[in-house]
């Protein structure tokens, strides 16, 4: 089978499924309204204003937590990592917090830092600097000596040294933990705007729900999995640039 | 990682940790929002005696077992499908891509809609969480069979049923079971998750009761309970593996 | 003459790979009697288990024919059973030896009679010892034996073996040589065998043909006029061992210039 054939017939599956669904579907089905149904419903929350204020509201929280988490963890990781006995020490510890599923630190970080604008961003970050900062020590930890000592040999100074030999190093494992962080920050938001009742995707789900919107539950899943695809491929992007900007340190 | 230090430096830190934990907790003035260890330790054993968390807890396990086995029951047939029919395979390619990364919270809604506020919520979302890492799990498992056994199957005239039995299932189990464990893990955090927003029971339920009910102790205290539920299970599950598999030390 | 087992007219392979399409063998003209024992030997790359792997029904010829027992065949005929030289990657780690050995015909045998089956498969390559062990505890020679006698263990008529004795060492190989010929003597099976080594080529085989070039090609066959019965020490001392030897070197370094 030939690429064309190939990409056909992978394509032929969904929309074979979405045609048939959309030509025998019931339109007015509370569980399972056809294709057709979730397009106009969307254009429906479009003209109202939702879907977008709904979408941005969702993004900004990814995307900035995801930022704060990156930078957060990066500097623990980094501090961490940088000693092998603080590494060690802190092993145990950081296996059992990561045991801990993000998504339940938000009741109880709803709790303790109450309802706000504030309150998504940082929940979402606590809940996603994880993966960043567990890769980021594992990064610095396997950094060569040789290299560290090459470092002081040549006398370079302490900002060249962070440029020329910490940061290409570690920047893979940056860049490997934000590309766990992401989509597990998309998790954590809609929950967040779930439980918190926060403007979002997760909210007008809700809603949609309550009000039995079979249509508009499925344009919104849609809408969280654009979201996603589009989340990931960024972040990919980014893993693909950096990479041919690092090959050797990239995997 | 077996680390040279001494384990006592390992278990410093944690003991450190509480022991700041509870000085900062005492000094709150006011109404305090953060309940300090001994105060979550007394709630977590007021709440086990009383029956109640056991009972969350054995619901949270018993739904993360039955979304688990069926996982098992759909994922194997379907990824060993998968890695043998490469036409099989590469229709679903897209589909799967495109399935796989919904999150389990956006689909409880829609599951709310269809079986409301139940079980049955919980174990459908569940299972479409996590039967994912079965399914790539059990096809890698077969994609990378090594040709000669194969070619082994047929020049010893095995039939299909038999082969598929006693050849081919057996040395794709290494890859299976690394899916199915990743499975396990995945069915106990999203029946937690989908407790919190779709069905009134288990851990998850109790945890986000106990937040809106703004008992924070009692929060802390079923946060703490579903992590230790978390490691409890994972670590059963490797010994049963450990006890149960002996031979699969024998493979390489 | 022997009834035919194998024939091949004409056949020619060709394969594709990513850097093109390559013909491995062509115009190969072959006969292969019941109960012979066919040594195969030849230079790398020419087509040595391309030929033996289109005996052994996991290639089509794409081109003449090849035929078993008179008949065309897709797949792996009745009665030929193949034994690879990558034992490690041929038999079940999870499986004990009679495990293994079991393998071919517990669906079709049981109870006492596949404990028999089993047994006898065994004794032919002198495991018996070891039937309760795993694969992995068992060094490369018994290894090998251990894929033999599940090969055994179904009563071929035909046993494709592609350099089984490749791995291992001067003695074990000297032991399993002496053995397999019994074993040949025994069942009456047809054998054919490829090695790069000479000696073991002529010491073995009633008939020995030489592939050569690339595309493969049988450049040259050989009868070593040797006796039904032979030893390690004496008939590598006979006449017609030395005899046959030479020329199969000479000849095949002469196809290789």
């Amino acid at each position: 089978m030939n690429k064309m054939s190939r990409g056909l017939l992978s394509l032929a599956t969904p929309i074979a499924l979405l045609g048939v669904w959309g030509a025998l579907g019931d339109p007015a089905s509370p569980v399972a309204p056809p294709p057709q149904t979730w397009l106009t419903q969307a254009a429906v929350m479009l003209a109202a204003g939702d879907l977008q204020l709904a979408v941005l509201a969702t993004l900004k929280t990814v995307l900035l937590s995801t930022l704060v988490a990156g930078m957060a963890g990066t500097v623990m990781g980094a501090t961490l990592g940088a000693r092998r006995a603080v590494s060690d020490t802190v092993a145990p510890t950081l296996e059992f917090l990561r045991s801990i599923p993000p998504p339940t630190i938000v009741p109880v970080a709803m709790l303790l830092i109450g309802a706000g604008t504030g309150l998504d961003i940082t929940v979402v970050a606590l809940a996603t600097v994880w993966p960043v900062m567990l890769n980021v020590l594992q990064a610095t930890r396997s950094i060569h000596p040789t290299l560290i000592s090459t470092g002081h040999t040549l006398r370079l100074s302490p900002w060249s040294r962070v440029r020329n030999i910490y940061v290409p190093c570690i920047l893979p494992g940056v860049i490997a933990g934000l590309r766990v962080a992401a989509p597990l920050a998309i998790i954590v938001a809609l929950l967040v705007e779930m439980l918190a009742t926060r403007p979002g995707i997760g909210r007008l789900l809700l809603t949609a729900q309550r009000d039995f919107d079979a249509p508009g539950v499925f344009a919104l899943l849609l809408t969280v999995g654009l979201i996603g695809v589009a989340v990931n491929g960024a972040f990919e992007w980014l893993e693909r640039s950096a990479a041919r900007r690092l090959p050797n340190a990239m995997r | 990682m077996t680390p040279r230090l001494p384990q006592t430096r390992q278990w410093l830190l944690p003991a450190a940790l509480l022991v700041a934990w509870q000085l900062a907790a005492t000094a709150q003035e006011g109404p305090s929002i953060l309940p300090s260890p001994v105060e979550i330790g007394q709630t977590l054993l007021e709440t086990l005696v009383s029956g109640r968390l056991p009972a969350d807890a054995l619901h949270t396990f018993a739904a993360a077992i039955a979304s688990w086995v069926i996982c098992l029951l759909i994922g194997i047939p379907l990824g060993m499908a998968l890695g043998s029919a490469e036409r099989l395979r590469v229709a679903l390619s897209l589909f799967i891509e495109l399935l796989r990364p919904l999150p389990a919270v956006a689909l409880i809604p829609l599951a709310i809609l269809v079986f409301g506020f139940s079980w049955q919520t919980e174990i459908t979302v569940t299972v479409f969480a996590s039967v994912w890492p079965l399914i790539l799990a059990s096809r890698s498992g077969i994609e990378r069979l090594h040709p000669r056994i194969l070619e082994v199957v047929s020049t010893l005239h095995l039939r299909r049923w038999h082969a598929l039995r006693c050849v081919i299932t057996p040395a794709a189990f290494r890859q299976i079971l690394v899916g199915a464990k990743l499975s396990f893990s995945l069915c106990l955090v999203v029946s937690v998750v989908a407790e919190m927003v779709g069905n009134p029971a288990g851990l998850g339920w109790g945890l986000v009761s106990a937040q809106e009910a703004m008992r924070a102790s009692e929060t802390f205290a079923y946060l703490f309970a579903i992590g230790i539920l978390g490691v409890c299970a994972n670590c059963a599950l490797d010994f049963a593996v450990k006890h149960l598999f002996p031979g699969l030390a024998q493979g390489n | 003459m022997n009834a035919s087992v194998f024939c091949c007219e004409q056949a020619e392979v060709r394969l594709t790979s990513a850097s093109g399409e390559k013909t491995i063998l062509q115009g190969i003209d072959l006969n292969i009697g019941r109960g012979e024992f066919l040594c195969m030997v030849g230079g790398s790359g020419t087509g040595k288990t391309t030929l033996l792997r289109a005996l052994g029904g996991f290639c089509a010829p794409t081109g003449g024919a090849v035929f078993y027992e008179g008949a065309a065949f897709s797949g792996p005929p009745a009665g030929v059973v193949t034994v690879f030289q990558d034992y490690g990657n041929a038999l079940l780690p999870w499986r004990t030896v009679r495990g293994n050995v079991a393998l071919g015909i517990e669906e079709q045998v049981s109870g006492a009679a596949l404990d028999d089956r089993i047994d006898a498969a065994l004794a032919m390559v002198g495991l018996q010892q070891a039937a309760r062990e795993y694969p992995a505890k068992l060094s490369g020679g018994m290894q090998q034996r251990l894929q033999i006698a599940r090969a055994l263990a179904l009563q071929p008529k035909v046993l494709l073996m592609d350099e089984p004795f490749g791995a291992l060492d001067a003695m074990t190989k000297a032991k399993l040589q002496d053995q397999l010929r019994h074993i040949q003597a025994s069942t009456g099976a047809t054998i054919v065998f490829i090695t790069h080594d000479v000696d073991e080529a002529v010491y073995l085989g009633d008939r020995v043909i030489l592939l050569a070039g690339s595309p493969g090609r049988i450049a040259s066959e050989l009868r070593p006029a040797l006796p039904a019965t032979r030893d390690q020490i004496s008939t590598k001392e006979m006449p017609e061992y030395l005899h046959a030897r030479h020329e199969l070197l000479e000849r095949l370094h002469g196809a290789a210039r």
